[in-house]
Parts: structure tokens; C-alpha cells; sequence
């Protein structure tokens, strides 16, 4: 060790500094080729895994968005029927639109209404029952009537009695509304 | 050799991050944009849900107003109708008249008609005072 030492002082001190070189490139070889290039290499491996995931997660984000951007562009388009659905089926029960609605219903079938009440049925619609009075010739044309209403509405029970001339009706409607998601 | 090698691999590093940052980014934006589309979402969610309710329902439903102008129309003149009745798919009715073979002709009128699935007399009544027939039945339909 002590003669390398010396030998390498000795060529610094002629000048002749290709042993320096030599020992700087054999020191470079050693710490690129063994290190730089073989952890390079490793490195490169999983980072080319890593972006073959990347670019899988980005085309499904893509897709994903493309998708949400026809969803929206549909919504845009159905907008007016998307009223329409939200105001057969509304968010809450809304039992005084309802209510406004079918007595201006009834009165232009020539029915007037005597009693109206509720009762909760299930967590999306509700169950109504209305006394009405009025001529019971009149009925079939209400029910077609209670079409044009823009609840969405099930009759489940229609009762009409004529007594001493005086006609009146019991009727049972279901109501729905958007369905309470359970927590 | 050795040093080319290296600044090879050192290159395909480089890009290789500089590839990595692109679509970091890229999916970044993407997320955003996605995360936009919240309301859009749960507004399409509540939409479909309803359809379906809609689409329930409907399907479930009568043609009760048809049904009853149907049942009506056929009544004749000189028949009163004292009690209509729709449920459970049933419709019940109860007529008062002066004759039973009128019951009988308006019988023979419903099942022209060939939805009418059934009619049952449930009850029948005489009021001998007035002479008047009472005739409570149930009438069916296909569907």
C-alpha cells in the first residue's frame, strides 16, 4: 500500500498523471457501471410500472369523465321532462300543492270536496282519503280527469254512495315522493 | 461505454418522470373535473330512481276510469246506482230497479265485453212495498 502510495506521489511529481486517470476511470466504471447503471436500470423498471398503472387509472378517469360529461349533456337536454318527473314524484310529500291542484280539478268535473286527511303509508308515499260531493254520472269523467294531474297518483279505492239524491264520494289515492335514502 | 450506458438509463429516467408528472397531473385534473360532476351524479341517481318508481307504479295501475265509464255506460236508463265500489281490483256495484230481468240484459251486456273476467251477485233483495230490486254484485276484470 505504502509503494502504491509512493508510486502515484512520484508520478504526480514527473507529472505523468495517466495512473490518475486510470485509477479515476477504473473508480467511475466501478461507481456508474455497478451502481449508476444497475440501480438506473431497477429504477427505470419500476417507474415504468408505475406509469403503466398511471396511464390505466388515467384512461378510466377519462372514460369516467366523458361519461359525466354525457350524463350532464342528457340532464341539460331532458331538463323539462326532469320537471315533469320532479313534480310527479317530488322530494316531499308536498300535500298543499296537491291539494291546490285537485280541488281546482274537482271543481271543473263539478265535484266539490268535504274533508281531506292523510296518512303516512310507506317512507315514498303517503295515502290520502277525500270526501267529495257532487253528481256520481259525473265520476268516470273525474277519474279521467285526475290524469291531468302532475302527481303521480294511484287510486286505490273509489267509493261512491246516492242517497235521497245527494251523491257522495270517498276517495283513496296514494301519493309518492322521492324515496328517503336509508342512513 | 460505460458512461453512455449510464447517461442512457439516466435519460430514460428523466423521461420517464417528467412522463409520470405529466400524468400525475393529467389525473389530477381529471379527478377535479369528476369531482365537478357530484350534483350531476346524485341528480342522475335521484332521476333513475324515480323512472323506476314511475315505471312500478304505472305498470301496477288500472284503467280505473275506463273501467267505470265502462260500467256505467251500460246501466240502463231506469236502473239506479246506489253504491260504487272500486277496490282491490274489484269493482262492486249496487243498483236498484224494478224489473230482474234487467239485471239480467246488463249482465249479458258486461260480458260482451271480453276483459270481464267474473261477476259474482253477492246479494239480492226485495223491497215488496215499492216493488223495487236490490242487486249488489262484484265485477272482475282480466287485467
Amino acid at each position: 500500500m505504502k509503494l502504491f502510495i509512493k508510486n502515484i506521489l512520484f508520478y504526480f511529481y514527473v507529472g505523468d498523471y495517466s495512473l490518475i486517470y486510470f485509477i479515476i476511470f477504473m473508480f467511475s466504471f466501478v461507481l456508474f457501471g455497478f451502481f449508476g447503471v444497475r440501480s438506473g436500470v431497477i429504477f427505470a423498471i419500476e417507474k415504468n410500472d408505475v406509469l403503466t398503472q398511471l396511464i390505466a387509472l388515467n384512461d378510466d378517469l377519462q372514460a369516467k369523465d366523458s361519461q359525466m360529461i354525457t350524463v350532464a349533456e342528457t340532464l341539460r337536454t331532458a331538463a323539462q321532462y326532469v320537471r315533469r318527473l320532479d313534480a310527479a314524484i317530488p322530494d316531499k310529500s308536498s300535500m298543499e300543492v296537491f291539494l291546490a291542484d285537485f280541488a281546482v280539478l274537482a271543481g271543473n268535473s263539478g265535484f266539490g270536496i268535504q274533508r281531506f286527511s292523510t296518512t303516512q303509508s310507506t317512507k315514498d308515499s303517503v295515502i290520502v282519503n277525500i270526501d267529495l260531493f257532487g253528481d256520481s254520472v259525473l265520476l268516470p269523467q273525474f277519474l279521467t280527469n285526475l290524469k291531468q294531474l302532475n302527481r303521480l297518483v294511484t287510486i286505490t279505492k273509489v267509493d261512491t254512495v246516492q242517497k235521497d239524491r245527494i251523491s257522495t264520494t270517498r276517495l283513496v289515492l296514494t301519493l309518492y315522493f322521492k324515496e328517503i335514502p336509508e342512513s | 461505454m460505460v458512461d453512455i450506458v449510464f447517461l442512457v438509463v439516466l435519460g430514460v429516467n428523466i423521461t420517464l418522470n417528467q412522463r409520470i408528472e405529466g400524468y400525475q397531473m393529467g389525473i389530477s385534473s381529471l379527478v377535479n373535473s369528476i369531482e365537478g360532476f357530484k350534483d350531476t351524479n346524485a341528480k342522475a341517481a335521484e332521476v333513475t330512481r324515480k323512472i323506476a318508481l314511475y315505471k312500478k307504479v304505472t305498470s301496477e295501475q288500472q284503467d280505473i276510469s275506463g273501467k267505470t265509464t265502462f260500467l256505467i255506460a251500460h246501466l240502463p236508463n231506469d236502473v239506479l246506482l246506489r253504491e260504487y265500489v272500486f277496490e282491490n281490483g274489484a269493482y262492486t256495484l249496487t243498483l236498484e230497479m224494478n224489473s230482474p230481468i234487467k239485471m239480467a240484459q246488463l249482465i249479458a251486456n258486461y260480458f260482451l265485453n271480453k276483459n270481464v273476467k267474473e261477476i259474482v251477485i253477492s246479494a239480492a233483495s226485495l223491497d215488496a212495498y215499492q216493488s223495487k230490486y236490490t242487486i249488489v254484485f262484484r265485477v272482475s276484470f282480466v287485467k
